[in-house]
C-alpha cells in the first residue's frame, strides 16, 4: 500500500466521508465507498470524473490544488498535488460531516510528499 | 357551527371559549344586519378543518388559546395560509406577542370586546378590514433561498430591506440602490452578520421598504458576497443552522464568520461574470474572454452532470477552485451562471 493509502487509512473513519479515492493520473492507488447507500463502481466513477475534469477546467498551465464541487446531497473535495497524486473525498451534505477534519486531511496530504 | 357561505364577508372566528363565540356572533350578526357570515372554531384543529372546506376572508384569532397560542397558529397559517388575513383578539396581549403577530402579518391585534362599544368598535374595524380588498401584489408559498432572493433584489437595483426570521431570532439585510450595504444579525453587524444570515437553511423572510440603517458596514459587490457566503456554507457546513435552533446570534457566528469575513476582504476580485441560464450576460467585470468563459459554464454543467450520473448527489449547484495563487469559483443555478475569480491573501499576486 502507498504512503498516500496508510496515511488516509490512518484517519479514518471521519465524520460524513462516504467515499475515497487515491489516485496517481488513470491509476488507482486506493479506493473504497465507506457506506451502502452508494454504489461502489458509480461512485467511484464521479470521482474518477471531478478529479479529470478539475484538471480540464483550467487553462492549461493553472493546476488546482484544491477543489470541491457541491451537489444537492454530496460534495466532492479532492487534493491535487505536484506529483499528480490525488486525493478524492466524496463527502455528504449532513450535520454529521466533521468538515474541520476533512480540510486538515486534504491539507496533510498535500503537504506530504509520496516516498 | 356554520352558517351559509352566500353571504358577503366570511369571517372564521376562533377561540376557546364557546359562550364568546355565541355572544360575539350574535352581537355582530346584528350590527352588520345579517350581511356578515360566521363560522367558529374552539381549537386550532377545528379552525383548520373549516378553512380546508371553504376559504374565509378573515381569521379572526383568539391570542390566549391551550396548546398553542395565537401568536403560534398565526405563524402556522403563514405557512400552510400565505396571504390569509388575521386579525388577533385579546385581553392580555403583552408589547412583545403583539410586535411578534405583526411581523408575522397580523393584519390587526385588537382588545377582546366585552361592552357594547367594544363589539361596535371591532366591528368597525373588521368592516373597514374587507372593505380595502385584497392587498396587492401576490402572495405564495415557494421555497427559496436568501441568496436568490437578494440576487433578484440587487441585479433589479432595488432599495428595500430583508428581514429574516427563525425561531426567536431576527436579522435584516439592508439593499440600497441594488448594493448591500449593511446587515444585522443579533448583535452582529456588517459581513459578519451577512454571512450568518445566508447560513441559515430555513426560516421566513418579508422585504420592507427601505430605510437608511444606523451605519453602512459593508461595501462590495453583491456577486461576490454571495459567492464568497456559498463558500462559507460549504466550509462550514459541518453546523448547519436550522430554524428554531439558533442561541445567541453572537455565539453562532462568532468565530468562523470572523475568520471568514476577514478573510473575505483580504480577497481581491479580479473578475466576475454573471449570466443567464441562456448564455445572456448580464453583468462581467473584468471579463477578458467571455466566450471561453461561457464555454466554461457549459463545460462544468456537462461534466457535473455526467459526473454524478447513477449516484443520489442531486443536483450541481457550484464548483471552487483554488490554484494556491487564485481562486476560481462557479456558481450554477436553474435561472443565473455566476463565475467570481480572486487573488486569495498573502500570494504574491495579492501584494
Amino acid at each position: 500500500m502507498s504512503q498516500s493509502a496508510n496515511f488516509l487509512s490512518s484517519r479514518l473513519p471521519i465524520g460524513g466521508v462516504a467515499a475515497y479515492c487515491i489516485r496517481r493520473g488513470n491509476d488507482i492507488l486506493a479506493s473504497d465507498c465507506l457506506t451502502k447507500s452508494l454504489y461502489p463502481s458509480s461512485t467511484e466513477e464521479m470521482l474518477a470524473r471531478v478529479v479529470r475534469s478539475g484538471r480540464a477546467l483550467l487553462p492549461s498551465g493553472d493546476h488546482p490544488t484544491r477543489y470541491c464541487w457541491t451537489y444537492e446531497g454530496h460534495r466532492v473535495y479532492v487534493a491535487a498535488r505536484p506529483d499528480s497524486v490525488c486525493l478524492a473525498l466524496l463527502v455528504e451534505n449532513n450535520a454529521s460531516a466533521q468538515l474541520a477534519t476533512i480540510n486538515e486531511t486534504l491539507q496533510a496530504f498535500l503537504d506530504m510528499a509520496e516516498a | 357551527m356554520s352558517e351559509a357561505p352566500n353571504k358577503r364577508s366570511q369571517f372564521l372566528f376562533v377561540d376557546d371559549e364557546p359562550e364568546f363565540l355565541n355572544a360575539l356572533t350574535g352581537v355582530l350578526r346584528e350590527i352588520s344586519k345579517g350581511q356578515w357570515a360566521f363560522r367558529t372554531a374552539t381549537n386550532h384543529s377545528q379552525a383548520l378543518e373549516q378553512m380546508k372546506a371553504q376559504p374565509v376572508e378573515v381569521v379572526v384569532l383568539d391570542f390566549a388559546m391551550p396548546v398553542m397560542n395565537g401568536v403560534e397558529f398565526l405563524r402556522l397559517l403563514r405557512q400552510t395560509h400565505p396571504g390569509q388575513r388575521v386579525v388577533m383578539l385579546s385581553g392580555q396581549m403583552d408589547e412583545a406577542a403583539r410586535k411578534s403577530a405583526v411581523e408575522l402579518g397580523a393584519s390587526l391585534c385588537l382588545d377582546k370586546p366585552s361592552t357594547p362599544e367594544g363589539f361596535q368598535g371591532l366591528f368597525s374595524a373588521l368592516e373597514a378590514l374587507v372593505s380595502s380588498g385584497p392587498q396587492a401584489g401576490f402572495r405564495g408559498v415557494m421555497q427559496v433561498g436568501l441568496q436568490e432572493v437578494l440576487q433578484m433584489e440587487c441585479l433589479a437595483r432595488k432599495s428595500s430591506i430583508l428581514v429574516v426570521s427563525t425561531g426567536n431570532r431576527r436579522g435584516q439585510i439592508f439593499i440600497c440602490d441594488g448594493s448591500i450595504i449593511h446587515a444585522e444579525w443579533g448583535k452582529m453587524q456588517g459581513e459578519v452578520a451577512l454571512y450568518g444570515l445566508l447560513g441559515l437553511t430555513g426560516g421566513e423572510f418579508t422585504l420592507h421598504p427601505f430605510t437608511e440603517p444606523p451605519q453602512r458596514t459593508i461595501s462590495g459587490q453583491h456577486e461576490f458576497l454571495l459567492m464568497e457566503a456559498a463558500r462559507l456554507n460549504d466550509e462550514n457546513g459541518s453546523q448547519p443552522v436550522r430554524p428554531g435552533s439558533l442561541g445567541d446570534g453572537e455565539q453562532q457566528g462568532a468565530p468562523g464568520e470572523t475568520q471568514a469575513a476577514t478573510e473575505a476582504r483580504g480577497v481581491r476580485i479580479e473578475e466576475v461574470l454573471l449570466c443567464s441560464s441562456a448564455g445572456e450576460v448580464l453583468y462581467q467585470w473584468k471579463c477578458e474572454s467571455l466566450e471561453a468563459r461561457l464555454d466554461l459554464f457549459k463545460k462544468l454543467e456537462e461534466q457535473a452532470s455526467e459526473a454524478s450520473k447513477g449516484t443520489p448527489s442531486g443536483r450541481f449547484h457550484r464548483v471552487s477552485m483554488d490554484t494556491g495563487a487564485s481562486r476560481l469559483q462557479l456558481q450554477i443555478q436553474p435561472t443565473f451562471r455566476l463565475l467570481v475569480r480572486s487573488a486569495l491573501p498573502g500570494n504574491p499576486i495579492n501584494q
